[in-house]
């Protein structure tokens, strides 16, 4: 939260072009500043520097009455938004709006809930996984909202943001800017050259023209009273209409023809009174002008007619002068002949060589536009607290195809490394018996007491495979509630510990059923041997394994790590069932 | 694309298309078959490329020989792994500095900066490596690198300027805003190339990495020039021109040269055939930003 405040801000370019020609502005704490003005007028430039961009040529920024003028952008906590939105083009959408935070060193957990939460407040939660080319400009912009508002920063800037937008999409954007405005109560500078975007949306609004801030003040005030005739043309639809006329001096007040009328302007209505013979500027606003019944006023032909819903936009030829006017009722066609009438109290009066305006302020009248969507004064800042178990069947829903083919993989590795020290249990057995002569072991029961065993052990492998998946499924259940950065992160850890477990178990356990008679002594020694040799072989294909599921599971690798390991996984099943299944049935047949 | 083409047009094209392919197969399909072939049936002649009795010996002899024909202790294995180490280590240096100073170049604002570029650029029109052989090689003896090290150093210098120029136009693609976002999101001048430029010009660090790879593959004359005298050093393509002179018993040995041709040729070879859809596809991904 912070209050800006700009001294005499200045910016000139190396070849001279003065960008931003003095600038003095206040912007409250917690406001919404709207920075008006026509392109090329340097507002963009201001923002600039407001944000640590560019540097000021001259003058001072204070955040707070803290000096910043000098201070890198990170160092400003301050956000910007722009046109282009600027997403990262390698990161998906998750990525993109934990960036930010990332450079700040925060802890994983903190990050993702900041995140999911921003993507939240903007609608954008299930677009998350996607890069940014595959989105639309809306889902874009919202992405680049959701990542400016992650920081929770103390200024928000925002650069033309909607401008590459449509007019509905901009609409219901602007509605969401304005929520969360309210919401997080940071002050906000949005920078636009669109005059019906900055009287719908500010708070406050600023015009800045030729690298100055001309005025400043509520939307209504502008549009009522503006201070120079430059604001006087570029604020409102349809544009004011400005006359030249000149002063005629008298008595009480002054008059002046315009249209071939005389309109009076009694003394108090100046606050700086026209000599004899000024040239003036009149200002006044389309619908400010009437139909006249009978033939009072100025006769205009009709050049054209634009319906705007109940009232129409028609604009006339007065005495070879454009004027517009806003009729309700009756619409004449065009080509007629009307007589329009306007009157000296809704008109304002400007210099034309200073540009300034002479009359002063009327009461300030309502803007004849929508100014905003009443549904965003409703706030709603407790946030909704979503149930895990909805996540989490939305997880189960979504992800279905994931997730099957991940217990299938999961599945048929714990298969496959259960083979393997199954095999290789029996082979060295079989070498044992060999080496200490005791052929009287080797007899034809024993291949069916191995063949139990191996199957056994197998199917044992695929019963804890599928316990384990269900204590993944109690994880990832888990994960949702804690709202961890990646509910795969948790599967993938609980399937590494679980990959080792069984893994150990199928080294310790099965084998120990076998019903061999072997002195205790040797079968000890030799199974430490074994667990030994089998860790050894099997080492390589367990990294894979816990480095494909664990990472994997993260999304930071591809998926299909996961497909070569379950392939390996199964080859060495095949290998197991087809190659060493054969040699050992030889060998034991043949020393029968 | 999607033209289309009178049926003269394309019989006129294929035969075109058909005759380059012939003219740039033909050394190498000769040069294959020659080196499955005896020199006596390559000292026969004919063109057929297609040896009568296919043998792998010559593969087998050269291999265990050393470049002047002998049995030594430095063989094919050696030229192989000193080919290996120079080509990577030089796509190593090509690939990190050109990206840092493309991404100074193109971005930063310092003063002489436009006057460096220009300097360096004019490096590009020098033919490095004849031109700048004597004092390259002078350097290298004063400053003792004369060795795999120093002649990636020197590969890497020579093909800078042209690497760079590659470079800073992919980096002039990618928009200005997105280095504004990053600094704004809290980056400094070296996270912005790290975390951003980096994985954003992989495409283009691809290209230049696969073209210097093969560049100093190829390169005979700098290590020639800088490495001759220590056998341990000689790389791969050295070592095959000097196949030319041995063969001990007058006669030169074309079979042995043919067979030490494609242990050369053939790694670039299943490089490219193994990468090549990779890369092409690195390089369109590239050009359609998000």
């Amino acid at each position: 939260m912070a209050k800006i405040e700009l001294k005499g801000i200045k910016k000139i370019y190396e070849d001279g072009t003065e960008a931003v020609r003095g600038a003095d502005l206040v912007i409250e704490d917690g406001e919404f500043l709207v920075l008006l003005g026509p392109t090329g007028c340097g507002k963009t430039t201001l923002l600039r520097m407001i944000a640590g961009l560019d540097p000021a040529t001259e003058g001072q920024i204070l955040f707070d009455g803290k000096d910043v003028t000098g201070l890198p952008p990170k160092k400003r906590n301050t956000a910007m938004v722009f046109q282009n939105y600027s997403l990262y083009p390698d990161r998906n959408i998750y990525r993109n709006i934990a960036f930010p935070l990332e450079n700040l060193s925060l802890k994983d957990a903190e990050i993702d809930r900041r995140v999911r939460s921003a993507a939240k407040r903007l609608g954008i939660e299930d677009i998350l996984n996607e890069k940014p080319r595959s989105l639309s400009g809306g889902q874009k912009q919202r992405a680049a909202l959701a990542r400016a508002l992650v920081r929770e920063p103390s200024v928000f800037l925002l650069d033309e943001p909607f401008s590459n937008l449509d007019a509905e999409m901009r609409e219901s954007l602007r509605d969401d800017l304005l929520k969360i405005h309210e919401t997080l109560g940071s002050t906000f500078i949005y920078v636009t050259h669109d005059q019906s975007e900055a009287m719908e949306t500010g708070s406050r609004v600023a015009v800045m023209n030729r690298g100055k801030i001309t005025e400043e003040g509520r939307p209504e005030q502008i549009w009522s009273n503006p201070e120079y005739l430059f604001t006087a043309g570029f604020v409102g639809r349809p544009k004011m209409n400005l006359l030249e006329t000149e002063a005629v001096s008298g008595k009480d007040g002054i008059a002046c023809g315009i249209l071939g009328e005389e309109f009076r302007f009694p003394n108090e209505r100046f606050r700086t009174r026209p000599g004899n013979g000024q040239r003036l500027t009149a200002a006044f606003r389309p619908d400010t002008v009437f139909l006249s019944e009978g033939k009072e006023g100025f006769e205009a032909e009709v050049t054209g007619v634009r319906p705007a819903g109940a009232r129409s936009e028609v604009e006339c030829l007065a005495r070879g002068v454009p004027v517009t006017a806003v009729l309700k009722g009756k619409v004449p066609k065009e080509g007629e002949k009307i007589y329009l009438r306007a009157s000296a109290e809704s008109m304002h009066l400007f210099d034309p060589e200073t540009g300034r305006r002479m009359t002063e302020d009327f009461g300030v009248t309502a803007i004849p536009v929508r100014i905003r969507n009443a549904a965003v004064r409703e706030t709603d800042k407790t946030e909704e607290k979503e149930s895990g178990f909805r996540r989490f069947g939305q997880v189960l829903l979504n992800e279905w195809w994931e997730l099957l083919k991940l217990n299938l993989l999961f599945i048929v590795s714990c298969i496959g490394i259960i083979t393997i020290p199954a095999a290789l249990t029996a082979m060295n057995r079989i070498c044992i018996m060999m080496e200490e002569n005791e052929v009287h072991v080797l007899r034809r029961d024993y291949w069916k007491a191995f063949r139990r065993d191996f199957l056994r052990s197998t199917l044992g492998g695929a019963v804890l495979a599928a316990m384990m998946l269900l204590f993944g499924y109690v994880a990832l259940l888990y994960a949702q509630f804690a709202a961890t950065r990646s509910y795969l992160i948790f599967l993938g850890a609980v399937m590494i510990f679980l990959v080792l477990l069984v893994f150990m178990t199928g080294i310790w356990f099965f084998p120990m059923n076998a019903r061999v008679d072997l002195p205790v002594g040797i079968l000890l020694r030799n199974s430490f041997l074994l667990a030994v040799t089998t860790v050894k072989r099997t080492l390589p294909a367990l990294l894979i394994s816990l480095l494909s599921f664990g990472l994997g599971g993260i999304g930071l690798w591809p998926r299909s790590i996961l497909y070569i390991v379950a392939a390996m996984f199964s080859l060495t099943t095949l290998v197991n069932v087809f190659l060493v299944y054969p040699v050992i049935r030889r060998r034991v047949i043949r020393k029968e | 694309m999607n033209f289309r083409m009178s049926l003269r047009g394309k019989i006129f094209l294929y035969i075109f298309l058909v005759l380059i392919a012939i003219i740039t197969l033909t050394p190498l399909i000769y040069t294959a078959g020659a080196s499955l072939k005896t020199n006596k049936e390559i000292a026969l002649g004919g063109i057929n490329p297609f040896p009568a009795k296919p043998t792998f010996d010559n593969f087998k002899q050269v291999w265990g020989m050393d470049s002047i024909g002998g049995k030594s202790s430095v063989n094919y294995a050696d030229y192989t792994r000193n080919s290996v180490l120079v080509s990577l280590l030089t796509v190593v240096l090509v690939v990190v500095f050109t990206s840092m100073s493309a991404y100074c170049f193109q971005r930063g604002n310092f003063p002489g900066r436009d006057l460096l570029y220009w300097i360096f650029m004019g490096t590009m029109f020098v033919a490095a490596g004849t031109v700048t052989m004597y004092p390259v090689l002078q350097t290298t003896t004063k400053l003792k690198l004369n060795n795999l090290i120093g002649l990636a150093i020197v590969q890497f210098a020579t093909a800078g300027a042209s690497n760079l120029f590659l470079t800073m136009g992919y980096l002039k693609t990618i928009s200005k805003d997105m280095d504004d976002a990053a600094v704004i999101d809290g980056c400094s001048f070296f996270s912005v190339w790290w975390r951003i430029i980096l994985p954003l010009s992989r495409p283009i660090l691809a290209t230049i990495a696969l073209m210097s790879f093969r560049a100093s593959w190829n390169n005979y004359l700098l290590p020639n020039l800088m490495l001759a005298g220590t056998p341990k050093f000689t790389t791969l393509v050295v070592a095959v021109v000097q196949l030319q002179s041995s063969g001990g018993s007058g006669a030169t040995q074309y079979n042995l040269m043919m067979a030490g041709t494609m242990l050369a040729v053939m790694p670039m070879l299943i490089l490219f055939l193994v990468m090549n859809k990779q890369f092409v596809a690195g390089i369109t991904e590239g050009a359609v930003k998000g």
